[in-house]
């Protein structure tokens, strides 16, 4: 369970590519940095496959017996990772649609007061460890992978609501003005000026949220939600160690390899 | 002797005189904005027209209104009572967007869309007026070479790619796109190094002589409002309008201590800057036609000896300045090469002066455009020229109290 994140500041992938837009960076040795962006972006699959051949070297070289099997059938194994990747995508895409939405609201002009309640409420779901919240959540809403994705949501809203309001309002006001003075209309302002360079920040949030629930997911078990978390707990409790190897395994490949197609959509969508 | 300073009609049409030569492209009546928590309003009853194709620059102070001024013109910032008519229709009657699409806008930090190329800028205009894609292409095109940039280079660039200077060119080209009648201008040239902003306000002005907009410029640098504009609006503390004049009227009459204080030490040489030849009377000289014989030079020469002027002028059949000729000690006329010439329509009397002190004939000749003789000038005619301007000179030079 190594791969959860202590706190978000850790885990933020702002670094990776997270600069204001309009604030005007210098265009210089384009050509290099292309060259070292291809190896940035080609690693992590290498990486990821060079440990999934060694996953599988190391459970061939193992006797299994027939309890490991029945845990690490294909068909199980896929069954689980759907589930994964559905508790994590849904989860991730309602945040991204609520978050970017409260965002955008947030930032319009009355809002000041709002603001500071929305995003105490969002740290505040965020802070509260999230076993407790798939817990409580079940305690309140039932067991089910529905109820999963609701404790994902609450948990992992915070950092793209923050990164939609750092920033919408982190752009140059000139380029607002600029727009506003040759009569752009608000709304046309927002779609064609204000979210597109945005986008990098709100991105660098929607990877920090997609990374928060690939793991919290795994939780998910706990509340009968399914997910890769399935075959850890499974491990514990016929106690078989290649189960549990390959379930942590696959919840940290799984998670990475999550994280690596979110960093190149967002490369890809950003303006260049 | 007088100084042709007799302003002219556009110049004429002061704050509250009733005469209107010209249509008003802009009226300010009596428009005022207060902010809630500040006791003083920001603007107070500021009522001003301005002419279709002038060029009005605002300046003043930080914080004496002159931007909220401009921005209520395009309801950037909505007046709190007052009234304000663009071609004398109220600005309140169109949705605020569809007035702003009408009125070209450049401000200080150029505000260039950064994920859209240069062309893309320019075409946010008439994009939002929903033009069809070759008549904007052209319109593009047009547009980048009038602000010199050369299209098929700048085109398909991004704003990080330009210079400041660049930027602000295209900056203007945004604001021109769809042919506005009207240019509001927030410190455009502020941003950029006192070279580039020397020479982007040379080709703005060279612009403005073809396309004639009415422009509204705000700027805290009275020197850039005297250079640029027909018309200057000093703001005064207390956001009352100190003086309106034409840039030779407020230079060589200062309303008041404020404004002289505004306009600093540099006032004389400003005022200078802005008067050209033509705005003041030359001096005659004798002149002799290059065809003339010798004997005819000798008669020309001691004529002009009893006038009191030791050379005269050789002109050639199309009355263009050749050379001098002066009287040597032997009784026979004798040549010099002529050293400077001014030309009447360009050379402001401050380069006049430079020329003179430079000039070993203590007085300059000036040419028109055809270059053909027009008279001469020396620093005495040049003071004479500059007394009734300034009523004294001694209250240009020196002690504004």
């Amino acid at each position: 369970m190594s791969i959860f994140p202590t706190s978000v500041e850790n885990f933020h992938p702002l670094d990776q590519k997270g600069e204001v837009p309009g604030l005007g960076s210098s265009g210089s040795s384009s050509k290099r940095r292309k060259v070292r962006k291809f190896g940035h972006v080609a690693f992590r699959p290498l990486m990821l496959i060079l440990i999934l051949a060694i996953l599988v070297l190391y459970l061939h070289s193992t006797q299994l017996d027939s309890i490991d099997r029945r845990s690490l059938y294909w068909s199980v194994i896929r069954s689980e990772l759907i589930q994964q990747l559905g508790l994590t995508l849904i989860s991730s895409a309602v945040v991204t649609v609520l978050a970017v939405l409260l965002g955008i609201l947030l930032t319009r002009k009355k809002a000041p007061v709002a603001n500071s309640v929305v995003t105490a409420l969002a740290t505040l779901g965020q802070a509260a460890p999230p076993v407790g919240l798939m817990i409580l959540a079940a305690l309140v809403l039932g067991v089910g992978a529905r109820t999963a994705i609701y404790a994902l949501i609450i948990y992992s809203i915070l950092p793209v609501l923050r990164n939609t309001v750092t920033g919408l309002n982190g752009l140059d006001k000139s380029i607002l003005e600029a727009a506003r003075g040759i009569g752009m209309r608000p709304i046309q302002i927002l779609v064609g000026v204000e979210l597109p360079l945005a986008v990098p920040v709100i991105m660098a949030g929607v990877r920090t949220a997609i990374i928060l629930n690939v793991g919290t997911a795994a939780l998910a078990t706990f509340i009968n939600g399914g997910g890769l978390g399935t075959m850890i707990t499974t491990g514990i409790a016929v106690d078989r160690t290649p189960i549990i190897v390959t379930g942590s395994v696959l919840v940290a490949v799984f998670a990475l390899a999550l994280d690596w197609v979110v960093m190149v959509a967002g490369e890809v969508l950003s303006p260049s | 002797m007088q100084v042709a300073l007799d302003l002219s009609p556009q110049e004429a049409s002061q704050v509250d005189s009733g005469v209107k030569p010209r249509r008003s492209a802009i009226e300010l009546r009596d428009v005022s904005k207060h902010y809630k928590d500040a006791g003083a309003p920001i603007v107070d009853k500021l009522t001003l027209s301005i002419a279709e194709g002038e060029f009005v620059a605002l300046t003043g102070p930080s914080g004496c209104g002159k931007t909220t001024t401009l921005k209520m013109i395009n309801r950037l910032i909505e007046p709190s009572s007052g009234q304000i008519l663009i071609n004398g229709l109220d600005v309140d009657d169109l949705p605020s967007h569809r007035l702003r699409q009408g009125i070209g806008y450049v401000i200080q930090n150029v505000g260039l869309f950064p994920h859209m190329t240069i062309a893309e800028n320019v075409a946010a205009v008439p994009r939002l007026l929903g033009w069809k894609k070759d008549r904007t292409a052209n319109r593009i095109d047009e547009l980048l070479s009038m602000v010199g940039l050369e299209p098929s280079m700048y085109r398909d660039r991004y704003p990080r790619e330009l210079s400041g200077g660049q930027a602000q060119r295209v900056g203007v080209a945004r604001a021109l796109a769809a042919d506005p009648p009207i240019l509001l201008m927030d410190e455009p040239f502020a941003a950029v190094d006192p070279i580039t902003r020397t020479s982007l306000q040379d080709e703005f002005l060279r612009l403005q002589q073809s396309i004639r907009k009415t422009i509204v410029f705000v700027t805290h640098d009275m020197a850039e409002a005297m250079r640029l504009a027909d018309r200057v609006v000093i703001f005064g503390p207390q956001s009352k309008i100190a003086q309106v004049g034409a840039p030779t009227e407020v230079l060589s009459a200062p309303a008041d201590a404020f404004v002289s204080s505004m306009l600093g030490t540099g006032r004389l040489v400003q005022l200078l800057s802005c008067v050209k030849l033509r705005d003041v009377s030359l001096d005659p000289w004798p002149t002799i036609s290059e065809e003339m014989g010798q004997d005819e030079r000798l008669v020309a020469l001691a004529e002009a000896l009893g006038r009191g002027k030791d050379r005269v002028l050789v002109l050639d059949e199309a009355k263009r300045p050749r050379y001098w000729i002066y009287l040597d000690g032997n009784g026979e006329s004798m040549r010099f090469e002529l050293d400077c010439t001014l030309d009447l329509e360009v050379t402001s009397l401050r380069d006049a002066i430079t020329q003179i002190v430079y000039c070993p004939h203590d007085c300059a000749v000036v040419v028109d455009g055809d270059e053909s003789f027009q008279g001469v000038i020396d620093l005495k005619g040049i003071r004479r020229s500059l007394a009734p301007l300034a009523g004294s000179s001694a209250s240009i030079i020196g002690v504004d109290k």
